[in-house]
């Protein structure tokens, strides 16, 4: 940008391409992304029959809560079991990583790079592969259709990237801290709980919200490891939307939004911490 | 060469051990979990493809059958058809990713609302991605067909649903709509690394608009767009659950992609050939591997 447009005195204002088509692009994704989101809302909204209406409008008609209420009542066990498993799998990978993190960005020790390296290769594996196996490890150990199963399950995701996250993060901190903090008489264990976590809230906010993440919304391993006492709210939501035969659109729709706010709504409050922790 | 006894060889193990007492300690759960929920299972999955598995049943070792099964399975072949078309979609993300990186950065208000909204997509569970999409493309009630009648680009419903090559159009676009924003963010984030400096020489010795996107942008960006794409080749070969609710991989075998192939089998509880299945997705993996480590070792230090 040059000093006569920061100053506006430029006589005539030349049409600024570059700007104009960046304008342009990201407007029109940002439509792409919304608008069929946007219009499946608004369509909860209407009375039963009009979502099986082919006719295509978006401010709904005799608006209703109907759908929502019916919806509600329906999931709500399935919501809670949702909620435990996502955040025990975030607080479980905290208290795995935290530490391992810590070790791989601020220690010293024989096989550092390939420790690190060995985190990496983890990083990049199919999970889906590992399904089969661990369902009949599960089984046999008692881990079947128990939320403990599926914390644990999850790790095999988890941990990697937050241990990648964290030792970025870790690394990324002034090189004297411990010392510093066991000069006021701080182990140098301790040190870790009392400097190192305070400082790195962003990370650790950023490596939850991952977690719980990867816990709510996963389905091929909450399928295939629990029964239905122990069921997650998507593989409910599944089970009804995905079959070939008439789907009830009035209590999947909703119900879908009921499910979706959570880690939408998490990403929002996590965003600050997320934009700071991957700016690093 | 020396030989070093016993001895003298467990006692240097125990001074080392007791001398990093600490990172192994520390490090110690981290690496248990991958080893054990991650390695082990995988290996263990290797060993199960060369057995008959029935889930809860009587395994027995029957070599490379359920290999030689696969492979002459034509559902296993029209899977990996599906799979090569499906993966088309790693380079409709990193379009739509990059053009969105790109777009945003000339932007100079809004920002950070345009790119939240990006999101919004990105972080509802799968499976309720292929839920509203259902919605959305079904051939009755659906506002995009409905659209398309009213373009008269489409006449009467279109039962797309019985129509495989539609059908696979439907999950490869799916899959794309959803996971673009993931090359955004990291490409956005790289395009901020770029100094204006270099385009500010580049203006002076009078490079146009194209000449600055091949010559400084592409470049800058080159190992941030292959690390991205590596990734994406082995997560979109494994995250299978939009499809799966749009889908179920039908009609037939026709959207089985791979993980779906897998999925298939589980629940037919058929694990030993799930798992042969398993080991040729690994195995083409494998392919994005190689070309991560290639372009982040070349980035970043060990």
């Amino acid at each position: 940008m040059s000093v006569r447009d920061t100053l506006g005195v430029g006589t005539v204002r030349r049409m600024n391409w570059p700007r104009f088509l960046g304008y342009l692009t990201a407007l029109s994704l940002s439509a792409m992304v919304v608008l069929p989101v946007l219009y499946v809302v608004l369509a909860t909204f209407r009375p039963e029959s009009a979502l099986y209406s082919s006719e295509i409008y978006w401010i709904p008609r005799n608006p209703t809560l109907e759908n929502w209420t019916a919806a509600w009542d329906d999931i709500q066990r399935e919501l809670i079991n949702s909620f435990i498993i996502a955040s025990g799998t975030a607080i479980l990978s905290l208290l795995i990583t935290v530490p391992g993190a810590y070790a791989l960005a601020r220690l010293s020790f024989p096989g550092k790079r390939k420790a690190f390296f060995f985190v990496v290769m983890a990083l990049m594996f199919p999970g889906v592969l590992l399904i089969g196996p661990i369902g009949s490890a599960w089984r046999s150990l008692g881990l079947f259709n128990t939320f403990p199963g599926l914390w644990l399950a999850f790790q095999a995701f988890v941990a990697p990237f937050s241990l990648w996250i964290l030792r970025d993060f870790f690394e990324g901190l002034p090189d004297n801290l411990e010392e510093a903090a066991m000069v006021y008489g701080c182990t140098n264990v301790s040190a870790i709980y009392y400097v190192i976590v305070p400082l790195s809230i962003p990370a650790i906010a950023a490596v939850t919200f991952l977690a719980f993440l990867t816990g709510w919304n996963d389905f091929l391993f909450s399928n295939l490891l629990t029964q239905s006492s122990h069921r997650p709210a998507v593989v409910s939501i599944f089970e009804s939307a995905s079959g070939r035969g008439a789907i009830d659109w009035t209590l999947v729709l909703s119900q879908s939004f009921i499910v979706g706010a959570p880690p939408v709504a998490l990403y929002f409050l996590a965003q600050r911490y997320m934009t700071e922790t991957f700016a690093m | 060469m020396r030989t070093v006894s016993l001895r003298e060889r467990s006692a240097r193990l125990r001074e080392q051990i007791a001398e990093n007492r600490l990172p192994i300690l520390l490090l110690g759960p981290s690496f248990l979990s991958i080893l054990l929920i991650l390695w082990l299972p995988f290996l263990n999955g290797v060993r199960i493809s060369f057995y008959d598995w029935p889930l809860g049943g009587d395994p027995a070792w029957i070599g490379s059958a359920n290999y030689v099964e696969l492979l002459s399975d034509e559902r296993f072949i029209t899977s990996l058809q599906a799979t090569a078309w499906y993966m088309t979609t790693t380079a409709f993300q990193l379009i739509l990713g990059l053009a969105a990186a790109l777009g945003v950065y000339q932007m100079k208000r809004f920002q950070n609302v345009i790119g939240a909204s990006y999101m919004l997509g990105y972080t509802l569970p799968p499976v309720i991605i292929g839920a509203l999409w259902k919605y959305i493309l079904d051939p009755r009630y659906g506002p995009f067909f409905g659209y398309l009648r009213v373009l008269g680009v489409v006449e009467g419903p279109v039962f797309w649903s019985i129509d495989g090559t539609i059908s696979l159009a439907a999950i490869t676009g799916v899959m794309s709509w959803t996971i673009w924003p993931f090359m955004f963010l990291v490409l956005f984030a790289s395009r901020q690394g770029i100094p204006d400096s270099y385009y500010e020489a580049a203006k002076v010795y009078g490079a146009g608009g194209w000449a600055r996107f091949r010559r400084i942008t592409l470049p800058q960006l080159k190992s941030a767009i292959l690390v991205v794409v590596a990734l994406r080749v082995i997560w979109n070969l494994s995250e299978v659950s939009q499809p799966l609710t749009l889908t179920g991989g039908g009609p037939g075998y026709d959207t089985s992609i791979l993980g779906i192939f897998l999925y298939r089998l589980l629940i037919q509880a058929n694990l030993g050939l799930a798992s042969a299945s398993g080991v040729i997705l690994f195995a083409i993996s494998l392919i994005g591997v190689v070309l991560f480590f290639r372009s982040y070792s070349q980035e970043v230090e060990f």
